[in-house]
């Protein structure tokens, strides 16, 4: 089993601040419960399963979803974080571009896909997906 | 009431021939009337009513709180206190004060520093988000933290048109501008959660123009985790 570091996340890349719908004057930023301060991965060489865990500031009960084609999901029973993801690569061949592209795919396809939380998840992945990836070369 | 449960418990079963003549009749009165129906009733509902209402973290939250504004309001000078404070608001459906009664309220729980603790401001934040009022009330519909700098400064100009635009701005309802103006120029709302579910929020107001967004959020990541597990089962 390979597992990195936990990686800090830059809150402002992941979750930018924006003018609030109907009320430019306001200034709007994701909950801090909302954006993960620590993301990290590891990898099982005998399943070929790459699990991504996200760290945010308050633990809550957790529930399993499917992800699309490829794996599964833990997410917060109330609030609908993305908290673990399990991601089986073997069909990838190793390519980090394709095993990207089918998380994006996977998380889009979650359901409350319009939370706030699965756009900053998907911003961390993109972010960081070099270091997380890295783990299954 | 633990006392009570304990003797009653101890003579419910005693032989009241033991004891002496007046000691014997308390023991008989206990153990033929209502008293331990009553007892056994009475003391397990207290206990559950007295934890719901216990405000004793309460105090752990003020130091909190103070530490929030201590945090936020780094390096800047104000000529009262009361002129940079961070509340915390609890979200409740019912609410009895003031003529207001069900549809969910934000409710003044607690205050950072020493003066101007006591605050009767409550802002309806009911299901429909079209209806919350005040950066709290936007706060908790949104989900999301609120950000509002330089609001227009009545003190200076109290003209209608001035306080519409605090209105407008702040999301302050209008009649209460008219009766009373406030003083923030800068308001800065934050959700706060609990166990994963929404619990209230906390909003700082400031009579400066601009709140350092950066220090709020750097402060309310590292105190949050405390802050949750004294608001759980409250």
């Amino acid at each position: 089993m390979a597992e990195s570091d936990w990686i800090p996340l830059n809150r402002e890349i992941i979750a930018p601040s924006a003018p609030a719908d109907g009320a430019a004057w306001a200034v709007e930023m994701p909950s801090p419960y909302d954006v993960p301060s620590h993301v990290r991965s590891s990898y099982c060489h005998s399943t070929g399963v790459v699990r991504i865990d996200f760290r945010y500031i308050e633990a809550e009960k957790l529930v399993l979803l499917k992800l699309g084609r490829y794996g599964h999901a833990m997410v917060g029973k109330s609030s609908r974080r993305i908290w673990k993801i399990d991601f089986n690569i073997h069909q990838f061949h190793r390519d980090r571009k394709q095993m990207a592209a089918a998380v994006d795919e996977s998380i889009e396809s979650l359901p409350h896909s319009e939370a706030p939380n699965r756009a900053i998840t998907l911003n961390a992945l993109r972010d960081k997906s070099e270091a997380l990836f890295a783990v299954a070369q | 009431m633990w006392c009570a449960s304990l003797v009653v418990g101890s003579f419910a079963k005693a032989s009241p021939q033991k004891f002496p003549d007046a000691m014997g009749n308390v023991i008989r009165s206990i153990q033929t009337g209502w008293v331990i129906p009553v007892v056994l009733i009475a003391t397990p509902l207290v206990i559950a009513v007295r934890r719901k209402f216990d405000d004793s973290h309460l105090d752990s939250v003020h130091g909190l709180l103070d530490q929030i504004c201590d945090a936020t309001f780094k390096n800047e000078r104000f000529l009262h206190e009361q002129h940079r404070r961070v509340t915390l608001f609890r979200h409740q459906y019912f609410f009895f004060g003031k003529l207001h009664f069900w549809g969910g309220y934000l409710v003044p729980v607690e205050r950072s520093g020493e003066s101007t603790r006591k605050t009767d401001t409550v802002f309806a934040a009911p299901d429909n988000g079209e209806a919350c009022q005040g950066v709290a009330g936007m706060t908790w519909s949104r989900r999301r933290n609120v950000s509002i700098d330089s609001l227009p400064d009545l003190s200076v100009d109290n003209s209608e048109a001035a306080q519409q635009r605090y209105a407008t701005m702040s999301f302050y309802p209008i009649e209460r501008i008219k009766k009373k103006a406030p003083r923030p120029l800068s308001l800065f709302g934050i959700p706060v959660e609990v166990g994963g579910k929404k619990w209230g929020v906390i909003v700082i107001d400031s009579a400066h123009q601009k709140i350092n967004a950066r220090a709020v959020k750097q402060v309310f990541d590292n105190i949050a985790p405390t802050l949750s597990s004294y608001l759980k089962g409250k």
